[in-house]
């Protein structure tokens, strides 16, 4: 061992490098596996987000494979700076085109804010290249709490928009996969390393495999990147009673001003009866045509809510079965002796504002 | 400047990461089993069966790397290399147990799996009686090595019986297990030594046993539910339709023994219902969204769950409509052979079709014999 602590030696060395090498194997695998889910993503409902993850997996593989050169086989101080260099910018360069795709398809705060922020810290991350030829500076005053703010602001985003009750689980996990990161980078730091020793390296090596484990969850139950656009893709929402009458009806992108509302309900309701006549069932209707476009049809027991939609997206299944069965489990007394009056249907409008976030 | 880098530095963690990456397929595996139970699938056993055969597999691998390299002492030594073999025994033999139900006698002879089922309880007696490199233990595995075989046998057969998507990642498994095969015989024990030196040999054969691993993680990822094998089961009804003269120019029942749909008058009534009926839902929602161009490929509606297709130009009044319990790639697949097959054959008539008068859709009827083709 060199005055500097490394190359790291002892009988740890072996268990610490294999851990090393396990981590980035499932790095590379994460990163390969997100790359077959978009591949294998449908092209309408596919998102470029995965691509994002793909990234900033395999610049962590090489910010890893960085760090074994220089805490195993670098003979003196100048090649163990070389290979964290290297690392360290894999990671920075990997984490900006991260954020970029990521602020490019989810509006996380104010627009492409963190991409730039990244980028400054990529560019002073070259400049410090050669000016002292040593990123851990600029990595730990700067890039980390930036990615922990920009992680923040994303997984609030995240959570406002997934409609699975089980979501918020899976976030708890990312949290608890991010916390061990944390305390592995604190336990690998060399200032840590310098008082424990070696065996802090192998903790914080454990902290970081528990961490990539957890991601490897995450990931495998992470539903597809397009149920959390799914604000963006509804069309308009229609309200009707059993006769076709319509109750309610929002559009979200076109002028609605030439529509009759009533012309279109009732066209919907001749659909869902013919469906019930031919299969025997009240059910869940949806007509998807080519390109994406998709009509879901939900029928309660008094009302029917149909969304016309771009995509079809379990996540809005979800959510109109929500409307329908709040509607009726307020209105019940109502619709079970209606007397014609409109009026009383007006708070419809916050409920369905309320459950489609407009 | 770097300092050297040892065999073992490379060797060691290389058979880790084999190690972790097996024991990572075989819960993966174990996952997709459990998370597909409840569409009460026979064939997702194999799902089970792959995770049992991996984690085996791995456990003798890990025993082989504890041997090599940790253990010194002789009977410690013997006692490990025989839970080792034991292990690689185990792996075959739990998966052939796995397999062996009704669900894979369709495929496979219940009797021949019977009988190397039994068979590899042979050399899992000898060697509790005998030391490992007694040649009557060596020669006892040859029930392991047939059953190994027959495993594969029994997933080729399974790559015959699927199509589409499920067919080819089915195919990357299979060429991922051949690759790691190759990777086990090359850093086996006693085998003799084709590249180089015996370093370069079984580093060579752990690379190759991780990048099989790795192919048949990429290949079994979202694996699709054992349902796709089934879709033959999972049909119920076949109609063209000519949608300029709202006729039914060909159907055809899959259900045949269902007393329900050939007998009932109900359902006749429901057949045209839903013909025309499609038509008419396709031209309502078109209006409503004013998106003419594009016409509808699905209709979902309870348990079932309809899939259209337009005909191409020369045949654009034609619409190809299936019937079915529930969506899967197979069913796109084999809907669009329909559709081939069909313009195809009856390519003369359409030339003239504008002269044939309504009644002589008869003539559609030989559609059977292709359909009955399709279907193998």
């Amino acid at each position: 061992m060199n005055n500097y602590g490394y190359p790291l030696t002892g009988g740890l060395r072996e268990s610490i490098l294999t851990i090393d090498w396990i981590i980035i194997f499932l790095c590379l695998e994460l990163s390969l596996m997100l790359l077959v889910r978009y591949k294998n993503t449908p092209k309408e409902t596919r998102r470029i987000q995965d691509v994002g993850y793909t990234i900033l997996f395999l610049a962590y593989m090489l910010m890893w494979i960085g760090l074994i050169f220089a805490d195993f086989y670098a003979a003196d101080l100048l090649t163990r700076r070389l290979f964290l260099t290297f690392g360290y910018l894999s990671l920075v360069t990997g984490v900006f085109i991260f954020v970029l795709i990521i602020e490019k398809s989810f509006n996380i705060w104010k627009e492409n804010i963190f991409s730039i922020l990244f980028l400054v810290i990529l560019v002073l991350a070259g400049i410090n290249i050669f000016v002292e030829f040593d990123l851990k500076l600029v990595i730990s005053i700067t890039f980390w709490p930036l990615l922990a703010v920009f992680l923040i602001f994303y997984l609030k985003g995240l959570m406002g928009r997934g409609y699975n009750p089980h979501f918020k689980g899976f976030v708890v996990l990312l949290i608890i996969s991010m916390v061990s990161l944390f305390f592995g980078f604190i336990l690998g730091s060399e200032m840590i390393l310098d008082i424990l020793g070696p065996l802090s390296k192998l903790i914080a090596d454990i902290f970081h495999l528990a961490s990539v484990i957890l991601l490897f969850l995450f990931f495998i139950n992470l539903p597809p990147f397009s149920e959390f656009d799914w604000r963006d893709k509804i069309e308009s929402l229609f309200i009707m009673d059993s006769s076709g009458l319509c109750l309610y009806n929002k559009f979200f992108k076109i002028n609605s001003e030439n529509i009759n509302e009533n012309l279109i309900t009732g066209s919907l309701t001749t659909i869902k009866l013919l469906l019930e006549k031919i299969t025997y069932q009240r059910s869940i209707s949806v007509f998807r045509k080519k390109g994406g476009s998709t009509t879901i049809i939900y029928p309660g027991k008094y009302i029917t809510g149909v969304l016309f939609c771009d995509e079809d997206l379990m996540s809005l299944k979800v959510k109109l079965f929500k409307l329908v069965n709040k509607i009726e489990s307020l209105y019940w007394t109502i619709f079970s002796n209606w007397n014609g009056n409109m009026e009383v249907f007006t708070p419809i409008k916050n409920i369905s504002a309320r459950i489609f976030l407009y | 400047m770097l300092i050297p880098i040892t065999y073992r530095e490379i060797h060691i963690p290389a058979m880790f990461i084999s190690i972790v990456l097996g024991y990572q397929l075989a819960s993966y595996f174990l996952y997709l089993y459990f998370k597909n139970r409840d569409e009460n699938l026979g064939l997702n056993r194999l799902l089970l069966a792959f995770s049992g055969f991996f984690a085996f597999l791995v456990t003798a691998f890990l025993f082989r790397t504890l041997e090599e390299h940790y253990i010194g002492g002789t009977l410690l030594n013997e006692i490990v290399n025989k839970s080792m073999i034991i292990f690689v025994i185990l792996s075959v033999w739990s998966f052939l147990l796995i397999t062996y139900t009704s669900e894979f006698h369709k495929i496979v002879s219940s009797k021949i799996s019977k009988l190397i089922l039994i068979s590899n309880i042979i050399p899992l007696v000898v060697l509790v009686i005998l030391d490992t490199s007694h040649y009557i233990v060596q020669l006892s595995m040859i029930p392991n090595t047939l059953g190994l075989f027959y495993m594969l046998f029994l997933q080729l057969k399974l790559l015959n019986r699927s199509t589409g998507n499920i067919k080819r990642r089915l195919g990357v498994i299979l060429l991922g297990e051949v690759i790691f095969g190759i990777a086990l015989v090359l850093g086996g024990k006693g085998v003799p030594i084709l590249l180089y030196s015996p370093e370069i040999q079984w580093l060579f054969a752990i690379i190759l046993a991780i990048f099989a691993e790795l192919i048949i993680f990429i290949a079994i990822y979202k694996f699709p539910a054992f349902l796709e094998f089934e879709w033959r089961e999972n049909l119920i009804k076949l109609f063209i339709l000519d949608q300029k003269r709202l006729s039914i120019l060909y159907s055809y029942n899959f259900i045949k023994n269902d007393e329900i749909v050939n007998n009932s008058d109900e359902f006749f009534n429901r057949d045209r219902l839903l013909t025309k009926g499609i038509i008419g839902i396709d031209d309502i929602i078109g209006s409503i969204r004013g998106i003419k161009t594009h016409k509808l490929e699905v209709i979902q509606h309870g348990n079932f769950l309809l899939l259209l297709r337009s005909g191409d130009i020369e045949y654009k009044s034609l619409t190809f409509a299936l019937l079915i319990k529930k969506e899967m790639n197979s069913m796109r697949y084999f809907l669009t052979q329909i559709k081939k097959q069909f313009q195809g054959f009856y390519r003369d008539i359409f030339a003239e079709y504008e002269l044939l008068n309504g009644e002589q859709v008869e003539m559609f009827g030989s559609f059977d014999l292709i359909l009955k083709d399709l279907l193998k």
